[in-house]
């Protein structure tokens, strides 16, 4: 009872969506934060496989065949990502209180529409068979095609990555301050990149620290501002620490290039504008420039000052997403904002191309997909379907025609751009397995609470780097142990080809993204309406509450 | 090192009529460990946000050491948040991973090295300064992430739940080490809970907080011996101060068809509001079996009982004579039940009824209308 004035009062200016966004409410309240006695699954999806999951067992020791084999970023807690049927889920192993926190903060931010990862469940009250209790555990959807960033870094890419990615957090860090969220813990491992045309698109993945409020103190922002600043540079003198930076990468100037981002991006978004009674047009050029940073103007707000010579104007800026929202609209194809540009470019060349300026949009983006857009994505082999999205394949084709064009000095047909792309650039695409182990195997050295990770770590601590580390990728995954030794007994001598090969192999198997209709499934998917309605249904629907008894 | 002084500060969310945070004044000595404990929703975290410079203050100010600080950046503040969250990098060394914020802010190698072995040693990581994360264990791995925020020797450390997301192992275990810790470096810290087993373990002094309003500040034994109201009360110890009103009779609590005797400057404390009643406070050690003939003693319906070998628990329901006038009121959480600490060895069968003893000299007296202490 003692707390109800304060937080309905809060509760009262934040926004009406994430008000309602979920039945879960933690309170600080000691007495509510006893553990079910059974196993209590709260889910926004009704996937009923989530039942015949081995929650009696700790997160680290789940079989092998259950686990998808992706990248993971750096965690204090241990993770892993699971087939549940058709999807990838990835499940955090933490304690109840934070994991019922966070996936109400994750469902707010989701109403919001803002960029994170979509929650899935929370469950609570498990225990092992001998009926030691276990920590809670939440879950949420892997977001498909998205990486973190080491698994980047780890492929040869453009020198410029480092400062591509700070763009996007810096994007993604406005749009969350905008919204009132407040993060408390920024940084390139709490996020998820996604390729986005030449850019990257970042997505929140960790909100525990966070917090929403109705608008964000100057304090709040710089805080997040200055840690964000702090952990990049950190992030990156790591990856330097490993090799795993070009050389010339400095590692201090990429984190304050955050900071100038930030403040640039924030001050073109909010800031006051002051015009004479006959510049309004002024308005229009500030409106255009907020459309080309990707966001939309919702409303201006606009007083005249008090000796009438001056307009002043601030935007209400509504989100990201201008030129996706009208892909979308347009094709039904839902892909990141630089991507969404690209396509439209394309397909305002398409109309351009074939004199049907006159027509409907929405008739000619039609034909567009039919004749261009489809032809070309499902040409994606299938060992890349699960790597990279369609609307990202067709920018780089398009950009690689161009440049073939540029090459050959005349046009060159899509066909053609599409198999020279195939077989000259998408194979960078590949993570390989080795890479994904390494990357693996790091993300687990910060894991404090589990004693699979570090137990045989700390036994053999006093003695060599390499004792040590083959003890600890036994302990880290009890099934890679034993496979890996009858292996070793089965064929003596095997190279370590065969291990890769073995493992590359399942890299590429992942169910959830093969698709046994060549690549219609995959692109369905992404783009048809139908699925879109479901996704918007199944939004709506009020949380799901199992209990097994 | 500094002292911290809130002076008067009072923070109101903006489309809020009632302050989150209201008047408070409260200081934090020099080298101190404060704890500020209290419900959810009760201002603990927002008193801490503001001395952090993540909340504004609306009203008063803030001062660390000498300086006002009510409205500075908070990367201007000298202070560390202790690990919230802080990773882990796997390619940099224990030492890289603790001093790498200092590389950043410029500090010479030779102090960088200088201040990370000291901390090693206080943290006793010494001798894996030079190994990598994977090399350690998960308690060491947590006490690397404290070293990040030891090293920076801010005059302030603040802690937020710092052991939430931790499992209940690791939770009692870095509990005892931040305690040490804190005594060790003796810096100045506020730490802000909901639980109060921490704060009675871990603090100098406790701060108990309520609806954005200070209750009652105080070393641990003292909010535990003499709780200044009925919120206090309540909320410090476990398991929980059982709390009943009662009528007052000629000087004496009545409670059913017994009376037991109250001192006499509490009663005579009582004002027309409290309406000829009296909130009778007593810990479940503070109290004992007693013989039936006993005049200075209620009866006790045995509802449950529990033998832990040390000690034993009765649980039970205080008889009443059912008169409205006379009906007990319970107020304190424990399933409405009284509960009694007595020797296992004479546990009495649930369904008895039993003869209880208060011991005079422990119980807490309480006006019903304010809520204040008497005795």
């Amino acid at each position: 009872m003692t707390s109800v004035n304060i937080n309905r009062a809060t509760a009262s200016s934040l926004d009406p969506r994430a008000l309602k966004a979920t039945s879960i409410k933690t309170t600080a309240d000691p007495s509510s934060e006893q553990e079910p006695a059974a196993l209590h699954i709260t889910a926004t999806s009704s996937n009923p496989r989530m039942f015949t999951l081995p929650w009696e067992r700790p997160l680290a020791t789940w079989p092998r065949d259950l686990l998808a084999n992706l990248p993971r970023g750096i965690s204090r807690h241990v993770v892993r990502f699971v087939h549940v049927g058709d999807d990838v889920y990835a499940m955090k192993e933490i304690t109840q209180r934070v994991a019922e926190r966070e996936y109400e903060l994750l469902r707010k931010l989701q109403k919001l529409e803002l960029p994170t990862v979509n929650p899935i469940a929370v469950v609570t009250g498990r225990h092992t068979r001998e009926g030691e209790p276990l920590e809670a555990m939440l879950v949420t959807q892997h977001l498909k095609f998205s990486l973190p960033y080491r698994a980047l870094f780890a492929r040869n890419l453009r020198p410029d990555t480092a400062e591509r990615l700070i763009d996007a957090l810096a994007v993604l860090l406005v749009r969350l301050h905008l919204a009132g969220f407040y993060w408390g813990d920024v940084s390139l491992s709490n996020v998820l990149f996604l390729r986005d045309a030449d850019a990257f698109s970042a997505f929140l993945v960790d909100a525990e620290t966070g917090d929403l409020h109705p608008s964000l103190t100057d304090g709040q922002r710089e805080y997040d501002i200055d840690l964000a600043r702090t952990n990049i540079i950190g992030e990156l003198m790591d990856l330097d620490s490993g090799n795993l930076l070009a050389g010339e990468v400095d590692e201090v100037g990429v984190g304050n290039r955050l900071v100038d981002r930030y403040h640039s991006l924030w001050s073109a978004l909010t800031d006051v504008d002051s015009f004479d009674p006959d510049e309004m047009w002024k308005i229009e050029r500030r409106v255009n420039r907020l459309n080309d940073l990707g966001f939309d103007v919702d409303e201006l707000e606009m007083k005249t000052e008090e000796d009438g010579n001056r307009v002043l104007v601030r935007p209400r800026v509504v989100d990201a997403g201008y030129a996706s929202r009208k892909l979308l609209r347009l094709t039904g194809l839902d892909v990141q904002e630089n991507q969404a540009r690209r396509l439209l470019n394309d397909l305002d060349a398409y109309r351009a191309s074939t004199w049907r300026q006159g027509e409907d949009l929405e008739i000619v983006a039609t034909d567009w997909m039919r004749e261009v857009f489809e032809p070309t994505v499902r040409m994606i082999p299938p060992e890349y379907r699960s790597q990279i999205e369609p609307a990202q394949f067709f920018h780089e084709v398009l950009t690689h025609r161009w440049l073939m064009a540029e090459k050959a000095g005349h046009d060159v047909p899509m066909a053609e751009a599409v198999q020279s792309y195939i077989s000259e650039s998408l194979p960078e695409y590949r993570l390989d397995s080795e890479d994904m182990k390494t990357i693996n195997e790091e993300a687990d050295a910060g894991v404090v609470d589990d004693e699979m990770n570090w137990q045989g770590a700390h036994a053999q601590a006093g003695q060599g780097e390499q004792v040590t580390r083959d003890q600890a990728d036994k302990d880290a995954d009890g099934h890679d142990g034993v496979a890996d030794q009858t292996n070793a007994e089965g064929q003596t001598g095997a190279d370590t080809r065969t291990n890769r090969d073995r493992a590359s192999e399942e890299v590429q198997s992942q169910p959830a993204f093969e698709d046994a209709n060549g690549g219609r499934s995959s692109l369905r998917s992404v783009y048809a309406p139908g699925s879109l309605d479901a996704a918007a249904d199944q939004d709506d629907q009020d949380d799901a509450v199992w209990a097994s008894s | 090192m500094a002292e911290v002084v809130f002076d008067h500060v009072t923070r109101i969310y903006p489309g809020n009529d009632e302050p989150s945070v209201s008047d408070l004044s409260l200081d934090i000595k020099d080298g101190e460990f404060l704890v500020l404990v209290g419900p959810s929703g009760c201002g603990k975290s927002t008193t801490l946000r503001m001395l952090a410079g993540l909340e504004e203050v609306n009203k008063g100010r803030i001062m660390i050491g000498d300086k006002d600080v009510t409205t500075m950046q908070p990367k201007d503040r000298d202070i560390a948040m202790v690990f919230q969250n802080y990773a882990l990098y796997p390619h940099m060394t224990v030492a890289d991973n603790m001093g790498f914020a200092l590389k950043i802010a410029g500090t010479p190698k030779d102090q960088i090295r200088q201040r990370v072995e000291k901390a090693a040693e206080v943290l006793d990581l010494t001798e894996y300064l030079d190994r990598k994360p994977k090399a350690l264990s998960g308690g060491q791995r947590q006490r690397v992430a404290m070293g990040r925020a030891i090293v920076r020797q801010p005059k302030v450390f603040l802690m937020d739940e710092p052991l939430s997301n931790l499992d209940a192992k690791l939770r009692v275990q870095t509990r005892t080490q931040i305690a040490a810790l804190q005594r060790q470096l003796n810096v100045t810290t506020l730490y802000v809970t909901h639980d109060q087993t921490e704060a009675l373990t871990m603090g100098d002094r406790i701060a108990v907080i309520k609806l954005g309003v200070l209750q009652q500040v105080g070393a641990p034994t003292e909010l535990y011996d003499r709780p200044e109201n009925v919120f206090v009360a309540g909320f410090i110890g476990s398991p929980s101060m059982n709390i009943n009103i009662h009528p007052v009779v000629n000087g004496q609590a009545k409670i059913g068809e017994d009376t037991i005797s109250l001192p006499r400057e509490a009663v005579d404390k009582l004002t027309p509001e409290d309406q000829g009643k009296i909130v009778v406070g007593f810990r479940p050690e503070n109290a004992s079996l007693a013989s039936a003939s006993d005049p200075d003693a209620f009866s006790l319906k045995v509802a449950n009982v529990e033998d832990l070998g040390s000690d034993g628990y009765i649980y039970g329901n205080i008889l009443t004579d059912n008169s409205a006038a006379e009906q007990a009121i319970v107020m304190s959480d424990q399933n409405k039940l009284t509960t009694i600490r007595v020797n296992p060895r004479d546990l009495p069968k649930v369904g008895d009824v039993v003869k209880i003893h208060i011991d005079p000299e422990k119980m807490h007296l309480f006006s019903p209308a304010s809520e204040l202490r008497l005795n």
